[in-house]
């Protein structure tokens, strides 16, 4: 298949690499391959991801038959990988929100050409989220006591708990991200309905796209819709992300009980998010060759805020291990030499080296036009975010108040699954939305494409 | 009797680790001269320091303080009340293969510290059952309650309302808390060289665990109760020290004193009048109901540490 | 008011020029349709400014009120409890649950607000029926305009094929 739009280099503008983008080119470019039969690759694609999927399922299945005791916790490391992984993927959802409410709100034309399928990220990151507290319980069947409702024991939450704050906000920011998504997809959806060729095309998309006709009058009250929740999802995804920070800040463990963990995990969402935006516009733009779409420049600007906030990240570490000095607490001191010299030191020196060391090539104009490289540094941002998270928990168990009982995690098989297995769920739906839903947001793209002259 | 290789090789299973680290023994294990007993002051309150909570607990109590104190000083690590716990109160078997693996059940472990030198090791024990905190970091971290305070200063398990969140156990300062990662004693038991657990070995008064829920120590709350029952029953008050917990039964050397703090003449006030009393880890603030008296050396002048 | 007449254009500056002459001539400019929003246009074509944003608010605060006030009724009435010494009014870390809540709220009564003042959903309309309009969601730029009175509806219809309509269609109710 040729492309639509030609991609011309070097771009004649900023945010379409095209000599010419009409509102006919850029709808066909986006919509036209989803009418069309899906490639080879797509399917290949979605195969291997589908076993990922039932691994994850099936994984999910012989935890609940087996008890958590089929992971690598002990008496006194209590919390393993679901931990991390929760904290891990509610962190990829950030940049969704982040892009579409903040970059909106700050009118950052750029974020037009990414948006939509950021904001899919970040519904199928944060639904991944939320699985991960449930099955993380030792009786996971009695979730739902986290919700108040009237009930036969007289029992209500514990609104104290840090926990049942997570609740809520999982559930806020889902269901948030959930609206926030399908409103700005309503028009698109109206798009593909007028240019389905076949009766059931017309009714799935029909039927989304709830009548709507590009009156004025309705993206008059559209916008006011999006801009009045943008500026909502920016404090609720701090809020959020604050709150994940809280599980942790709220304690009374050394090397949790930081003030500075709310804006850092804010920060740090933020930072592993971007990197998967990288990945996945890399995938999107090759497979549906929307290289004039999303440009060379979106991905230099992205890579300017990660080296942005792999900065931000290299002084919050630097704060903990100061403060934890400073405090003059023994326990602290003790803990962060073991940080450095301790049982998971090679995971601590790998997670410095991908979240701050590597990301500084990123200041070299070009690497941040070098999509390889990119890949490469959003992979390993990835991976030390990971190793963050998972060390916030195993330092701090593995050498907290307590010598006597320092005991170390032991990877086991299944902590293995619940880290992959996730993985291939997430690319399973994302490939799903591709085929399914426009992965740009096309009505933006045709007002960039106006803004920019190229239509 | 005679001993064969077998050629196998297996790791020593241990469930504590001494300690050795010279600051971490300061922190934990405070140890005084016996000649300097004298100058020290008593601290009968677990933590003097100001807090930001309220200083009366949100329910007015029923009349009973339940608190413990132990001495550390007589305490020899024989580990029988370890044992008398892990029978009392239907403490699971977990089986080597878990225990390999960092798992655990007992409610109370006796910590050791040497005080020494590696060429010339001084042994200290402490036992550490829950602390039973005023101000307990467990509790405001359960999203369900089932962590909480009874009237009578327990810190309460709730095993049906337990959800298994662990954070409890990741926010407890002592990690007193035991999680049952498998049905240790609910059809995922440790059969004993092949053989079922024996029926009836469990103690009737004490509720037997599910999979995924918390358990910890409860003071023997089952004797509390039994001590009620009789007490109500004779239309009088508990009497003094009336109630022994397994632990302090079974203490060779009485080092483990349990009672009412409401009662002025209890044994566990008289002890918390020591001069050697401190709380463990008291500077976190949690004001914990078990407390220490600290061990005292008399360490022979002229004798250095190659005559020992 | 007679019949409606949609004009479809190929340029969003074309409509604009439509729709001031339509306005100059004295006609109404119902409703414009574009594949993406054009700044200001709602302005001139008078449509009211939505109070979207108040049923936000109001649905924000009142969720946001509720949550304070299960909490506050179940840790203070229903069931009271000693919670690591914590005080039974822990109303600090009781406003978290509350803004999670409300933002939802906000954004759950602001979209029911916007499908409420738009009409929406509807899944069938009039307009629907036009040869064409379907290019009113992809490239093409249509405008809904009527005249006063039965005389003056051959002069809009000029006005609007004299700013540069591809076609001119007048709109039946069904």
């Amino acid at each position: 298949m040729t492309s639509v739009l030609d991609p011309a280099l070097p771009a004649p503008r900023r945010w379409i690499a095209s000599e010419r983008a009409s509102d006919v080119e850029i709808t066909q470019a986006i919509a036209e391959p989803l009418f069309a039969p899906a490639g080879r690759m797509w399917w290949i694609a979605l195969l291997v991801s589908l076993a990922f999927a039932l691994w994850f399922m099936g994984s999910i299945g012989w935890l609940f038959y087996q008890g958590i005791g089929i992971w690598g916790i002990n008496s006194t490391t209590v919390w393993g990988v679901a931990i991390a992984n929760y904290v891990w993927w509610i962190g990829i959802g950030n940049a969704g929100t982040l892009i579409s409410a903040m970059l909106s709100l700050t009118r950052q034309q750029w974020r037009s050409s990414i948006n939509r399928f950021a904001e899919a990220m970040t519904l199928f990151a944060v639904a991944i989220a939320g699985i991960m507290p449930i099955i993380h319980l030792g009786r996971p069947i009695y979730a739902y006591w986290l919700a108040p409702y009237p009930n036969t024991m007289a029992l209500w939450p514990q609104w104290r708990s840090a926990l049942v704050w997570d609740f809520w906000a999982i559930i806020s920011y889902l269901l948030f991200s959930i609206l926030f998504w399908y409103v700005s997809l309503i028009p698109d959806l109206a798009t593909m309905r007028d240019r389905a060729r076949n009766r059931a095309g017309q009714l799935l998309y029909g039927v989304f796209a709830l009548g709507w006709r590009g009156s004025a009058r309705h993206w008059s009250r559209l916008q006011t819709l999006h801009t009045t929740m943008a500026a909502l999802g920016v404090p609720l995804v701090c809020s959020v992300h604050s709150i994940v920070g809280l599980d942790f800040a709220a304690s009374l463990m050394p090397g949790w009980q930081e003030s500075i963990f709310p804006p850092y995990f804010v920060v740090g969402a933020m930072y592993s998010g971007f990197a998967m935006v990288i990945v996945l516009a890399l995938a999107i733009r090759w497979g549906f060759e929307l290289q004039a779409i999303v440009t060379e420049n979106h991905f230099e600007v992205i890579g300017r805020i990660l080296l942005m906030a792999s900065i931000v990240m290299g002084y919050s570490y630097a704060t903990e291990w100061f403060m934890g000095w400073y405090g003059g607490e023994h326990s602290d001191r003790s803990l962060v030499g073991f940080e450095f010299s301790g049982s998971y030191a090679p995971l601590f020196w790998a997670l410095l080296i991908c979240n701050v060391a590597l990301p500084q090539a990123l200041w070299f104009p070009r690497v941040r036009r070098s999509l390889p490289a990119l890949f490469v540094i959003a992979i390993a941002i990835n991976i030390g975010m990971w190793l963050e998270r998972i060390l916030i928990i195993w330092n701090t168990l593995s050498h907290d108040y307590m010598p006597s009982l320092w005991r170390v995690f032991h990877f086991t098989f299944w902590d293995w699954s619940f880290l992959i297995a996730p993985l291939g769920f997430f690319a399973f739906l994302f490939l799903l939305f591709v085929r399914l839903v426009p992965a740009v947001s096309m009505f933006d793209m045709r007002q960039l494409a106006h803004r920019e002259g190229a239509a | 009797m005679t001993i064969t290789k077998t050629g196998r090789s297996d790791e020593i299973l241990t469930t504590q680790n001494v300690v050795r680290t010279a600051a971490d023994v300061r922190e934990l294990y405070p140890l005084h001269d016996l000649s300097e007993l004298g100058k020290l002051q008593t601290t009968s309150s677990a933590d003097a320091r100001p807090s930001l909570l309220p200083e009366q607990p949100p329910q007015t109590d029923d009349g009973h303080a339940w608190a413990m104190v132990i001495d550390a000083s007589i305490c020899i690590g024989c580990n029988a009340c370890v044992v008398a716990c892990q029978a009392e109160n239907n403490v699971a078997v977990v089986g080597p293969e878990e225990v390999a693996r960092g798992r655990d059940m007992h409610w109370l472990r006796v910590d050791v510290y040497d005080h020494g030198s590696a060429a010339s090791p001084k042994l200290g024990f402490q036992p550490v059952p829950c602390m039973h905190c005023e101000h307990a970091p467990c509790e405001p971290v359960c999203p369900v309650a089932a962590s909480v305070h009874d009237s009578e200063g327990l810190n309460v398990q709730v095993y049906n309302r337990c959800i298994g969140t662990r954070f409890c156990e990741a926010n407890c300062p002592y990690k007193v808390r035991r999680f049952n990662f498998f049905g240790y004693a609910d059809g995922e038991e440790y059969a004993n060289l092949g053989l079922e657990p024996y029926r009836a070995q469990r103690n009737p008064e004490v509720t037997v665990r599910a999979r995924g829920v918390m358990e910890k120590c409860t003071y023997c709350v089952q004797r509390i109760s039994v001590s009620r029952r009789a007490a109500e029953r004779d239309e009088r008050l508990i009497g003094v020290d009336e109630v022994k917990t397994a632990c302090q039964s079974a203490c060779p050397t009485s080092a483990i004193t349990f009672g009412d703090l409401h009662q002025q003449d209890s044994a566990v006030n008289r002890q918390k009048a020591d001069p050697r009393h401190y709380a463990l880890l008291g500077h976190l603030g949690t004001r914990p109901r078990t407390t220490y008296l600290a061990d005292v050396r008399n360490p022979a002048p002229g004798l250095d540490e190659e005559a020992t | 008011m007679t019949a409606p007449l949609l004009a479809e254009y190929r340029d969003p500056e074309t409509l604009r020029r439509a729709l001031a002459r339509v306005k100059q001539d004295g006609h109404r400019a119902l409703d414009a349709f574009t594949p993406y929003p054009l700044e200001d246009l709602d302005q001139e074509l008078e449509i009211s400014p939505s109070r979207i944003r108040y049923a936000m608010l109001a649905g924000g605060l009142t969720a946001a009120a509720f949550a304070l006030g299960l909490q506050w009724y179940s840790a203070l009435i229903a069931y009271p409890l000693n919670s690591g010494g914590r005080p039974l009014n822990s109303w600090q870390v009781f406003l978290l649950v509350p803004f999670e809540v409300g933002v939802f709220a906000a954004a759950l009564c602001g979209v029911i607000a916007f499908l409420w003042s738009c009409g929406l959903p509807r899944l069938h309309h009039p307009l629907f029926e036009i040869g064409g309009f379907e290019r009113a969601t992809q490239d093409r730029f249509f405008l809904l305009a009527a005249a006063e009175h039965d005389e003056a509806a051959p002069g809009l219809r000029h006005v609007l094929e004299a700013a540069g309509a591809v076609v001119v269609t007048e709109v039946r109710p069904p």
